[in-house]
């Protein structure tokens, strides 16, 4: 059995889906007989999942309407200078 | 609950936009935009936390974009790749303001990768089955953003690129301008931060608080030597 603090050194590896690893081995295995270890990497990984989600980040409709109002603008701009360009 | 932007567009939708887009057609550049603007925002965001700055990010992002769209030549999906670009114009942002404030977002200088101890993990209790249930979106929102906040510019940056947009290892130190080296440890740094600030809003009524610490500085001079 390992120590917990071998944790750290293969807790990104495992997360990043490197099981295949030898230090992902070692911490599968440990994960298997220490709660702790296990809770941390599965709150890391939840911590992970949460941050991925888009949706949890609010898109406002202010700045959206702003966006497009300046993109259809410069579509517009961008169209009358191709036309002039034209012979 | 927490649910995933429903039905991005598919490869051969996207190419068909893009053509259109090409022909001048703007309400297919304009479906191409809904089609990641939120992304985009998220990207923009966390990367900047800054309502103006992010706003100013992602407008300059599409409006390059555009510019662009004759030369884009489609090896990435058109997300991907505005996201680069959205993606540059954010670490340009915090690039201003290290400047400006001389806060390090490059260098280890004052935001050491081998020197400081990495914070072990200390909550050691589990969290609710599902901590998006029971609380508002909002308040959802205000926890991670806040998390995020507490974090310094560079690990936040690494976080960001590698674990929310999933750029690889290489491409954020690319981005970044740093080694691999110290984007592995930023990432094991800043992972385990936030896991500790949620810890704190999503675990159980009971703290237990780590055994794991006593092992000292000896463990962690391992634990970083086995991550560089
Ligand atoms: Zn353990």
């Amino acid at each position: 059995m390992s120590d917990c603090k071998d944790l750290l050194g293969a807790l990104s590896e495992y997360l990043d889906g490197n099981e295949q690893s030898e230090m992902c081995a070692t911490l599968r295995e440990h994960m298997a007989g220490c709660d702790k270890c296990r809770l941390v990497v599965n709150t890391a990984k939840r911590t992970i999942e949460l941050y991925r989600g888009i949706d949890v980040v609010e898109f406002p409709v202010d700045v959206k309407e702003r966006l497009h109002g300046s993109l259809r603008e410069a579509w517009a701009r961008r169209a009358v200078q191709a036309e002039s360009r034209r012979p | 609950m927490v649910k995933r932007t429903p039905n991005p567009l598919d490869r051969t939708e996207e190419r068909a936009l893009l053509e259109r887009a090409r022909q001048s057609d703007y309400s297919a550049f304009e479906t191409l935009v809904m089609s990641c603007e939120r992304r985009m925002w998220a990207i923009a965001w966390r990367l900047v936390t800054d309502k103006e700055d992010a706003e100013n990010v992602v407008q300059t992002g599409f409006l390059k974009a555009m510019e662009a769209l004759d030369s884009f030549r489609g090896e990435s999906g058109f997300c991907t790749w505005v996201g680069r670009i959205v993606t540059n114009e954010a670490l340009e942002v915090l690039r201003r303001r290290r400047r400006r404030d001389g806060v390090s977002l490059d260098a280890a200088s004052s935001e050491s990768d081998e020197g400081d101890p990495i914070a072990l993990p200390e909550l050691l209790v589990d969290w609710r089955e599902d901590p998006s249930v029971g609380i508002q979106r909002e308040e959802l929102r205000g926890l991670l953003d806040s998390a995020l906040e507490q974090l310094t510019p560079g690990l936040r940056a690494v976080f960001v690129l590698r674990d929310v947009e999933g750029l690889s290892g290489a491409e954020t130190a690319s981005l970044l301008g740093i080694a691999e080296g110290n984007v592995k440890v930023r990432l094991l740094r800043a992972r385990l931060a936030l896991r500790e600030h949620l810890t704190e809003a999503f675990g159980g009524e009971s703290m237990v608080h780590s055994h794991l610490v006593p092992h000292g500085l000896g463990g962690l001079a391992a634990a970083l030597e086995s991550v560089g």
